[in-house]
């Protein structure tokens, strides 16, 4: 799709393919998923979107299902599976050898997102994985760093957390000690337990903005995927915002992508969901440019060198209002989202303010 | 005396067309050689994921994925360092149920050696070459069995996760996002740029 055409595109046509994603996506978790009814005229416009998201294979998975199975479009998609099993393949080597070398250190990391969630996934190509992310206890991070150094290149792939705090919160001790052993070919990795795991994927989803399409499947795969014995009250934990926040993406996975949620505390509030959240969401899976992978591409230090693009640096950065109301902690309400948007936004830059004379002294 | 001169010479660049102009000169007495080719699969820095219709190859040193479909894997898998193109045919008739002549299994040694899944010594053997396009006329109702290896299109930055902006450290161009943020960026030198060094 052009980009300007969608650069000029309204912001409720944007919303228009943003509700066709979803549709594409709708149970594509599942083994088998549901027919897909949509025209290829629709599909084609929509292709970009997927491949953008990262969602592409599991457009393929649900294609594949439908009458649209042996179109050049499924084709164009089918690519992205191949290619995320092959990476997948490569991902859960470099996994292995990572988790080994940090155990070789003394340091047992929890894996989260990617690998632990990708395995929900009926095919191994169906979800591409990225970077890994490793959670590490906040007093072996800087260890753990510096072992990550004998890696050579391979240190690149690694997104090490300082506990669980950017991921959600948690108590680190206890996430740990509910954390079990996954086999992962010939090692076994750590990763937290079915109630820890939802929660993060949850507050991640949010704190992103929602703009990947994918991460709203994880959580509808981890939901249809949740053992009997699963702890609700642990899940949401005494935080009034958190279990909000938790309960309105799962909510939302069932809105948006049909998940089944017939079990959980969210059944009740997919009715109850504030107007905004839905919209907003909508907008950033429609977009061909989300504001959030621009962001990733040029982070605010590179204006200093490359200071014609700030103006838009600065508009990429104006947070969303899914992002600012879990910035600020504040509640998933009807009130207008504005002040919480303005609040994050003031909260980011004093931050980037403190931070940066130390990066500049680090350099 | 002619021909040791010739003989002197440094020998020329195997293009296509001197490859075909051997082939065509020397006949049947070149074929025969050819035919006791044992072809050896490369084994080193692949990546391989067998799917049920066709196996995926990445190859590490260059940073390319091939789809290959069951013929071509077929014939790759049981390139062995052993068998003949003889042997190979034999094989691919065994597993498709239909049959085939050497022709086929030369299609798939040739795109396998261009996408360098084959051993270095293996690709001294002179080839013989044959195109996909001389046998889909020959085997019509069965052209899609052919053997056939796509090239996967690298992966955008973006499909992974998060890709790196410029100046990140990188490894691959797949690592480091490109303009826009869609398509691959540029790893030059171990950092990432956005547009072409």
């Amino acid at each position: 799709m052009p980009r300007k055409k969608f650069d000029s595109m309204s912001k409720s046509r944007a919303q228009l393919y943003g509700q066709m994603v979803g549709l594409t996506l709708a149970g594509c978790w599942r083994r088998l998923p549901q027919p897909l009814d949509l025209n290829s005229v629709r599909l084609a416009e929509i292709v970009p979107l997927l491949q953008i998201s990262g969602a592409a294979a599991l457009g393929w998975w649900r294609l594949s299902h439908s009458n649209l199975a042996h179109t050049p479009l499924a084709e164009t998609l089918r690519g992205a599976y191949r290619l995320n099993t092959l990476q997948a393949r490569i991902t859960q080597d470099t996994i292995g050898e990572v988790v080994a070398h940090l155990g070789s250190v003394g340091i047992e990391p929890i894996l989260v997102k990617g690998w632990a969630v990708a395995r929900l996934y009926p095919e191994q190509g169906l979800r591409p994985l990225g970077d890994i992310d490793l959670c590490v206890r906040p007093e072996e991070f800087e260890r753990a760093g510096k072992a990550l150094e004998d890696l050579g290149d391979r240190r690149y792939d690694v997104d090490l957390h300082r506990g669980f705090e950017s991921l959600g919160g948690g108590k680190v001790d206890e996430i740990h000690a509910r954390s079990r052993l996954a086999n992962l070919g010939n090692t076994n990795v750590r990763v937290p337990c079915a109630e820890d795991h939802l929660r993060i994927l949850c507050m991640h989803f949010l704190r992103e903005g929602g703009w990947r399409p994918l991460w709203l499947c994880d959580i509808a795969a981890a939901v249809e995927a949740l053992p009997e014995e699963f702890d609700w009250s642990y899940c949401l934990g005494n935080d009034r915002s958190r279990s909000d926040a938790v309960i309105c993406s799962i909510a939302v996975a069932h809105q948006l992508l049909s998940a089944n949620i017939g079990r959980t505390p969210a059944a009740r509030k997919t009715r109850e969901l504030p107007r905004w959240l839905v919209p907003a969401i909508l907008k950033e899976w429609g977009s061909p440019q989300p504001s959030m992978l621009r962001r990733h591409r040029a982070p605010i230090t590179s204006y200093i060198r490359y200071p014609s693009g700030i103006l838009q640096g600065l508009r990429d950065r104006w947070p969303n209002p899914i992002e600012a109301t879990v910035g600020m902690r504040g509640p998933f309400n009807d009130f207008p989202r504005f002040p919480f948007q303005v609040g994050d936004c003031l909260a980011r830059t004093l931050r980037f303010a403190v931070r940066q004379p130390k990066s500049i002294r680090q350099r | 005396m002619r021909l040791d001169r010739k003989s002197d010479r440094p020998p020329r660049r195997r293009g296509r067309n001197t490859f075909k102009r051997s082939t065509t000169v020397k006949g049947f007495e070149m074929r025969d050689k050819a035919l006791q080719i044992v072809p050896c699969a490369r084994e080193d820095r692949l990546v391989v994921q067998e799917l049920p219709d066709e196996m995926l190859v990445y190859d590490l040193d260059r940073h390319k994925a091939h789809c290959l479909n069951k013929a071509s894997a077929l014939v790759w898998k049981h390139c062995d360092g052993k068998s003949t193109v003889g042997q190979l045919r034999t094989v691919l008739e065994q597993h498709l149920g239909t049959s085939a002549d050497d022709d086929v299994v030369w299609l798939a040694l040739g795109q396998l050696r261009r996408f360098h899944l084959l051993e270095e010594e293996s690709k001294g053997f002179g080839m013989m070459k044959v195109t996909r396009r001389d046998l889909v006329s020959k085997y019509l109702p069965a052209a899609l069995a052919l053997p056939l290896i796509l090239s996967i299109p690298s992966p955008t930055a973006a499909q992974a996760a998060s890709c790196r902006p410029p100046g990140s450290p990188c490894t691959t161009n797949a690592q480091c996002c490109g303009p826009g943020g869609v398509g691959t960026g540029f790893c030059n030198a171990g950092s990432c740029l956005t547009n072409a060094p």
